[in-house]
């Protein structure tokens, strides 16, 4: 652990989980025209949806666009990032007071939803700063988060992403025994770029995914179950915090959490879609699904569901309802199905094959 | 309702709870059963198990998921029965259904796909009984029943992350009669939240000198190797018996009985002359651990459990 690498770290998980998330949250804010989405419930989704789509965005430059210099990755996000703020400058700053001020008044003593909302940000606090305790003291020692790191070391070290009917790396004889889409090898990927700016070596960033995705799920059972009761929102924090799996899941770092949180996300925004039939929220689900989707298989199979409950149960005519399926189809191909249609095909075969479990 | 029938209604619900739980956590806690690790470490070795721990274990594998989940059963009913469904509550059911099933028959056995639903399920749990607490007009009372489930959380949580020795290691201890050395060490050095890198093993791999002949390692199931030493391993994993190589998937032992001729082609053809492995993963294949035992001399063991064999 070295003061630089500590730094680094800093910065990253700033542009990771606070700058990216901002842009997206304010470029969604743009959007949403009807004013479907309150600023926090946007922030939520986009505090985990801006890192999947650096991910996403890695993972289609590293396929379209492979073997370029080793600074060529980091450097086009972060001019994707800046040309964003850019355009989206205004919207940044609305969004960014929009917070503040949202902030200001739910947390405050002078009412009783305004304790509890304080109990519970101290207990999110509280997570977060033993989560980063573990981050700077527990490296990757379980075998599956270090399947995903050696196999996103890889991809960093041939700036490329080959679909392979055979994930079988000739120069290390490392075997990846992984069955989902790269999403997550992604995120290690983005910090191995970021940090071969600076000549350093470290996970920290990759380590901290399974804090701020546990985070993100607690705040948004919470933030869903405050508008039925803030008292209610509060058991779901003790309830969520003390259940055993949630606890384990916490400590051992792992996919799970991120792709918990999309998962969850998308089954939300479900509901809102169906509910509302706003274009925004079709997008949305589109947008989560799809990287749900690439996190883990089970993701895909929830996504078809969606897409055949949207169909059934939305509102509309029938010609309506297949075209929002199509468009809905489209959006989780691109972000992140597309992923399982060309190892179908062109690589391992998915689910199609003989399947082992490690 | 009057208080009475509400304080009726809340010892009742607490009554069934303590049954239930009593009831399934006698059936989680018998004996180990059959000598097969992977099914043991899974916890589907028995009938009664394979039910509660997998096909129905986002209910009731209380170890990795808690021990209130399952009440959502009889309230998801009880709320059908009384209340009408929201066409997003529809919507919700059914994702959550559709998943459930999913995971019920392709990924039962496995603790981690059962997770897939427990946020969602918790949320739901809290969401119909605050619901059906207000059709039934309680007032506070419903947070006697809330405290009750942090309660059993707790207890759960006790029951569990206090017991000293790890699952893998019960398993191997039952289905080899003996705690390996070095495993108790592993276990007494084991916490779930600072379990320990490897430090010494991968100094030692990283020391030995490749132009060596024979210098090459067999990893099982370990790619911590690949991670923290840069070095070029062959992938195996005992369980399977099966190595990866540029020509794909191979059996390592098959077709190999004689174990001379098995260590001389681990040297000659593979180029290796020791394996990593754990005590745990050796117990995954018998055959493979008497190769171990027979033909391979332990060249250095880290204490966090991980071991080098030179083969002989």
């Amino acid at each position: 652990m070295t003061g630089t690498a500590i730094a680094a770290y800093i910065v990253l998980f700033s542009v990771t989980f606070l700058i990216a998330p901002l842009i997206l949250a304010s470029l969604l804010r743009k959007i949403d025209l009807q004013d479907k989405y309150s600023s926090a419930e946007l922030f939520i989704y986009a505090g985990g949806g801006a890192p999947a789509l650096i991910a996403l965005f890695i993972y289609y430059l590293l396929f379209l666009i492979p073997g370029m210099s080793e600074l060529f990755y980091p450097a086009a996000i972060i001019l994707l990032l800046m040309l964003s703020s850019f355009f989206l400058r205004k919207q940044i700053k609305k969004m960014f007071f929009e917070l503040i001020e949202k902030l200001k008044e739910n947390l405050n003593f002078s009412s009783r939803e305004g304790v509890m909302n304080i109990l519970f940000a101290a207990g999110v606090l509280m997570v977060f700063a033993g989560g980063q305790y573990l981050v700077l003291h527990r490296p990757l020692v379980e075998h599956d988060i270090l399947e995903y790191a050696t196999q996103a070391k890889i991809f960093f070290r041939d700036r490329a992403l080959e679909y392979l009917p055979l994930r079988y790396d000739e120069l290390s004889g490392f075997f990846y025994v992984g069955l989902h889409g790269f999403l997550f090898i992604m995120l290690s990927v983005w910090e191995q770029f970021f940090n071969s700016c600076f000549g350093l070596e470290s996970d920290y960033l990759f380590r901290s995914m399974t804090n701020v995705y546990g985070i993100l799920i607690l705040l948004t059972a919470y933030y869903w179950l405050r508008k039925i009761d803030t008292r209610l929102a509060l058991i779901s924090g003790a309830v969520l915090m003390l259940n055993s799996g949630i606890i384990t899941t916490f400590l051992v770092y792992h996919v799970d959490m991120f792709r918990i949180f999309l998962l969850m996300s998308s089954v939300i925004l479900m509901l809102k879609a169906i509910n509302s039939g706003d274009r925004l929220s079709f997008l949305l689900l589109g947008i989560f699904s799809g990287p749900s989707a690439n996190a883990h298989s089970i993701g895909v199979f929830a996504a078809f569901a969606f897409v055949g409950i949207v169909f059934l149960l939305m509102d509309g005519n029938f010609l309506k309802r297949v075209r929002a399926a199509l468009f809905l189809s489209a959006i989780i191909l691109l972000f992140g199905g597309l992923h399982y249609v060309v190892d179908i095909f062109n690589g391992t075969g998915w689910i199609f094959k003989d399947i082992k479990f490690y | 309702m009057n208080w009475l029938q509400r304080y009726s209604i809340l010892f009742a619900i607490f009554l069934l709870c303590l049954l239930v739980l009593n009831f399934v956590y006698n059936l989680l806690d018998a004996p180990f059963s059959g000598t097969d690790i992977n099914l043991i470490n899974r916890g589907i070795d028995t009938t009664e198990r394979e039910w509660l721990n997998g096909y129905l274990g986002l209910f009731f594998r209380f170890k990795f998921l808690g021990n209130i989940n399952w009440l959502l059963l009889p309230l998801i009913i009880l709320y059908m029965s009384v209340m009408k469904f929201k066409k997003w509550e529809l919507a919700a059911l059914i994702s959550w259904l559709f998943i459930f099933f999913l995971v019920m028959s392709k990924g039962y056995f496995n603790m981690r796909y059962q997770i897939t639903l427990l946020p969602l399920t918790l949320t739901m749990l809290l969401y119909i009984s605050w619901k059906l607490f207000d059709f039934y007009k309680f007032g506070n009372e419903r947070f006697l029943y809330f405290f009750f489930l942090v309660i059993l959380l707790i207890y759960n949580d006790v029951k569990f992350f206090t017991s000293g020795t790890s699952k893998t290691d019960e398993a191997l201890a039952h289905v080899s009669g003996e705690i390996k050395s070095g495993t108790t060490e592993h276990t007494k050095n084991y916490t779930l939240w600072m379990n320990p890198k490897p430090v010494q093993m991968i100094q030692y791999l990283k020391n030995i000198d490749p132009q060596l002949p024979n210098s090459g390692v067999i990893v099982n199931n370990l790619p911590s190797y690949y991670y923290y030493t840069g070095k070029k391993g062959v992938y195996y994993w005992c369980q399977d018996d099966v190595y990866y190589s540029k020509d794909g998937e191979q059996k390592l032992m098959r077709g190999r009985e004689d174990f001379n001729a098995l260590a001389a082609f681990i040297r000659d053809s593979l180029q290796c002359g020791f394996i990593l492995s754990t005590f745990q993963f050796e117990g995954y294949n018998p055959l493979f651990d008497k190769f171990i035992q027979d033909k391979c001399r332990l060249e250095f063991q880290d204490p966090t459990g991980y071991v080098l064999y030179s083969v002989l």
